[in-house]
């Protein structure tokens, strides 16, 4: 098992190294650069343009780019700087930057007032560091300030909530979570219920959910319970829990309406097995027939397609993320592309196929607690 | 073994992605859409001129005719007569050329009388649009709000509005504006679109400032002074203006800004605003690495001193443009990029940021330190980033925000239940299509003028854009401007029997018998198909010649315009 789990790990490394290096090159064939068009639209004149390239070393050779690239990212972990919002980095837009940093300025304006607004740190402090230092900006020494553990935890609770990568995870997570605990058992229930009345309800929402366009799903309930029945607020979100509802509902429920089906069929299939009609024969009751030999195995297709569902519903839902107005990284995957700008088209790429492959090796690895003829070697 | 077929599978991805990305060929994703009547007669096509025959022309460079827009930087002619259509201009791609043209332009720039001035950006904007009929105006840009009927507002057609004019109804001290994307960045010398000028023009100060009626009033500045030859200016700096940090704003400081943005590091996409500054271009080239050879120096901490080349009479309008901010260096040096952030970043305008978050919203507040601080009437300014424009309308009907933006669809709904809330704001700038004369068949004069008078352009706005309040346009000069000569005045109007004759006369030059002997490609870029496919129509059938159109993605388009402009 460790074994199995190890060698998938390694095997996935040139697997994503080659994904980068497929995403690199076809960023350059497509026409039209980071470049090409300032942030009004307007065309760049080739003098200044000359300039931006230079700047970002857009100039050098494309193998050279991709290997500095490359480079940073392995072995600092950073992804560049954006190339279309200018001050920013791919870290700062995907994780929100340094968290602990914020602690610990707040820390310092409890302690030196509004004198705290001219120092620095000596060096960006680290998440397990002892002490930071704390300078002036003229680089004069102040005090070491002491990271405690509330500080640290402080500082991974603000990037759980509010890094952009989590603010999508958390979506993500809500919606997956909706669809599973009404898809399931809606799709149970129509499978016990083989073609009666409510068989007949429950496919029919569930055909619904997967028909409607998010989009469309979105606005409507805007409509419905922000405007009409002024019951939720219009947009965002990690300030109230009547936020979630709306993303939840517009994000889950396509994938609750497929989990339905795919959940129905399988159970169909299985309870028509011959080993629930010994179940059945040997006396035992319906419920612990259904639920404890039906429902196990008609899970798998379930497992299967929820590796790639995770992957892309945690990294964030273009849609429901522009519906919606939250500030998750599901926006960038479209307007780092029609932007153009490169390091963010990479840095969104990179956390996707992450993700699909750690959510796909979860999905093998849990095929062996469902199914114990499955097994590793 | 299973494992070595993979690692060669892997071998060879791994050379096919190193090959592309070394070859980089030449791939286009174009998508042409052909009438399928087109087909059937394109066999019959004379096509005497093949591309690449052309000067400067590549394979690739087929269009007849181009959309494309400009939006006004400042309210003089030169900013679209002569910096978007001068033959030399890399911001269009129809090769004309023509002396008087440029006699004229020189001219213009060095009249300081603006009666004359105007009258050569006329003469100008008469040979582009009227003799060569180089480019064909559709209509002049504005933009459409909404905003609650009891606020005060503002917006001048340039620089977005100041908040510091608005008033807010008794009771209320927040405003609340929709901004509709995150702002690219606040870095003063980098940002070039609207929603960050929106928020800088808050935060910062230039030297002038647009008023409502797109007049200038002093604003960092108390008064200039042009030398007799028109190349040096003196401006004098009002002296209580203070930074949100209470420092001084000094001369040293715009000085400071103007060469930040010309240093080729900081990489500015508006340095070129600048080159009429002595000094600027070759500084911002790299031909000089000497900041002192720019012609801008702080003759004391209150007085300012700008040399340009050659005397620039519109150079007025430029010290209203936000090219003309004060940056400070030390603060700039103290946070690196991070000096935009709230709580870094300092200016010397009415408000100051105290949030931002990101993609989410950002948050403005009075500045006690601005010099006019007690005419400043709205205390705070809050700003969420609403992209989609149905849910901002349902944020607005709920009186979640005080400005805001719309669906399209919406309009007839907003006019019927809510007129009081909409209104049309100037936006000055021009939507045209521009024809490429080095191409047959619109290198012939005459079907370049055939092609401008069978555009219905009021039936475009009323029927297909509903937008019956817009500006049908017939000369570049946008209706804002001084030396807006108006339909009738410039250019052509819908007119089919002179269409006709202009098409006849084209014919007989070119020796074709039937208009659908003759195709045109029109490109565009997503985005325009409303109007773009009606133009398409509209030659279709007031001419009686075959367009294709051609539709590609911005970058993709500009890109491939600029290749064939080289």
């Amino acid at each position: 098992m460790q074994r199995f789990i190890i060698r998938r790990i390694l095997w996935n490394i040139p697997v994503l190294i080659l994904i980068s290096m497929v995403t690199f090159g076809m960023m350059q064939i497509v026409p039209g650069g980071p470049f090409t068009a300032g942030a009004s639209g307007r065309p760049i004149p080739p003098e200044i343009r000359a300039h931006m390239m230079a700047k970002y070393g857009l100039d050098k050779p494309v193998w050279q780019q991709y290997l500095n690239y490359m480079g940073r990212l392995i072995l600092h972990f950073d992804f560049g700087p954006s190339l279309r919002r200018p001050g920013r980095t791919v870290n700062q837009m995907l994780f929100g930057g340094n968290f602990l940093v914020d602690v610990l300025r707040e820390h310092l304006r409890d302690e030196f007032g509004t004198a705290a607004s001219s120092m620095t740190f000596a060096e960006p402090p680290g998440l397990f560091d002892s002490r930071a230092l704390v300078v002036k900006t003229s680089g004069e020494p102040v005090a070491y300030i002491y990271i405690t553990w509330a500080d640290r935890f402080e500082a991974v609770k603000r990037f759980l909530t509010l890094a952009p990568v989590m603010v999508s995870a958390q979506v993500g997570l809500v919606s997956i979570a909706l669809a599973l605990l009404i898809g399931i058992p809606l799709g149970i229930i129509s499978a016990l219920k083989q073609n009666t009345w409510i068989d007949y309800i429950a496919m029919f929402i569930s055909m619904l959910g997967v028909s409607i366009p998010n989009f469309i799903l979105g606005i409507g309930l805007i409509l419905i319970f922000a405007l009409w029945l002024g019951w939720l607020p219009t947009y965002g979100w990690g300030e109230s829990w009547k936020q979630v509802i709306m993303p939840a509902i517009t994000l889950g429920t396509g994938g609750m309406a497929f989990i339905a089906r795919l959940t129905r069929a399988s159970m169909l299939e299985v309870i028509r097995a011959d080993y629930i009609r010994t179940a059945r024969a040997k006396g035992l009751a319906e419920r612990v027939v259904i639920l404890r030999h039906a429902l196990k195995n008609s899970l798998i297709p379930v497992t299967t397609v929820l590796g790639p569902m995770m992957a892309a519903w945690l990294t964030g839902s273009f849609l429901v993320e522009w519906v919606f107005s939250i500030g998750g990284i599901g926006k960038f995957f479209v307007s780092a592309v029609t932007d153009r700008d490169y390091t963010l088209i990479m840095g969104t790429i990179l956390i996707y196929s992450t993700a699909l492959v750690l959510f796909n090796l979860a999905v093998d690895i849990a095929y062996g607690f469902i199914d114990p003829r499955i097994r590793f070697d | 073994m299973k494992t070595r077929t993979w690692y060669l599978l892997a071998g060879v991805v791994v050379l096919a992605a190193l090959l592309i990305t070394a070859c980089k060929p030449q791939v286009q994703t174009v998508v042409v859409t052909v009438p399928p009547e087109v087909k059937e007669v394109q066999v019959t096509v004379p096509v005497p001129v093949t591309p690449e025959e052309e000067e400067g022309l590549g394979a690739q460079c087929t269009y007849n005719a181009y959309r494309m827009g400009w939006v006004m930087d400042y309210a003089d002619a030169n900013n679209i007569v002569n910096e978007v259509f001068h033959p030399d201009s890399p911001f269009q791609y129809t090769f004309w050329d023509d002396q008087t043209f440029r006699d004229l332009v020189d001219q213009a720039l060095v009249e300081t009388d603006p009666d004359a001035r105007v009258a050569l950006w006329q003469q100008a904007e008469q040979i582009l649009v009227t003799d060569y009929a180089a480019v064909i105006p559709i209509f002049h840009y504005d933009r459409t709000a909404l905003v609650r009927p009891d606020i005060q507002y503002e917006f001048p057609p340039f620089g977005g509005p100041s908040f510091m004019k608005w008033q807010l109804p008794e009771g209320r001290d927040t405003l609340r504006v929709r901004l509709g994307t995150e702002p690219p960045t606040l870095d003063v010398n980098l940002a070039t679109d609207t929603t960050s000028h929106m928020i800088l023009n808050q935060l910062m100060e230039s030297l002038y400032r647009y008023k409502g009626d797109g007049t200038i009033e002093p604003a960092g500045a108390e008064s200039y002074e042009v030398s007799e030859d028109g190349t040096v200016y003196t401006i004098h700096l009002r002296q209580d203006a203070k930074w949100s940090d209470g420092e001084p704003v000094v001369a040293q400081h715009y000085v400071d800004g103007v060469l930040r943005l010309l240093n080729p590091e900081t990489a500015a996409e508006y340095a070129y605003v600048m080159y009429y500054i002595s000094g600027a271009q070759a500084y911002n080239t790299g031909e000089t690495d000497d900041p002192s050879t720019v012609g801008i120096r702080a003759i004391d901490d209150y007085t300012l001193e700008v040399t340009l080349d050659k005397p620039q009479a519109f150079f007025d309008s430029i010290l209203a443009f936000f090219t003309f901010y004060p940056v400070r260096l030390d603060v700039i040096e103290q946070y690196g990029d991070q000096w935009t952030e709230p709580g870094n970043f300092v200016g010397n305008g009415p408000y100051v940021l105290t949030e931002w978050a990101h993609e989410d919203h950002l948050v403005i507040e009075k500045n006690p330190n601005y010099h006019d601080a007690d005419q400043v009437s709205i205390e705070r300014v809050e700003f969420p980033i609403i992209v989609e424009d149905a849910t901002a309308l349902a944020a607005y009907e709920r009186g979640e925000l005080d400005v805001s933006g719309y669906p399209s669809e919406e309009l007839p709904r907003i006019l019927e239940e809510m007129p009081d809330h909409f209104v049309r704001l100037p936006y000055p700038g021009t939507y045209y299509i521009g024809l490429n004369t080095a191409l047959a068949p619109t290198d012939n004069l005459n079907f370049r003028k055939a092609l401008a008078s069978s555009i219905d352009k009021r039936a475009i706005l009323d029927a297909v854009l509903n937008m019956p309040w817009r500006i049908d346009a017939c000369g570049v000069i946008p209706p804002e401007i001084p030396g807006y000569q108006g339909c009738g005045k410039v250019g052509y109007q819908f007119d089919l029997d002179a269409a006709q004759q202009y098409l006849q006369a084209a014919m007989d030059e070119m020796g074709i018998e039937d208009p659908g002997d003759i195709s045109i490609q029109l490109w565009f870029n997503r985005g325009n198909e409303d109007v773009i496919e009606a133009v398409e129509e509209q030659w279709e059938t007031n001419l009686g010649i075959n367009v294709n159109v051609v539709n590609m993605e911005w970058g993709a388009y500009l890109d491939t315009l600029d290749s064939c402009n080289d």
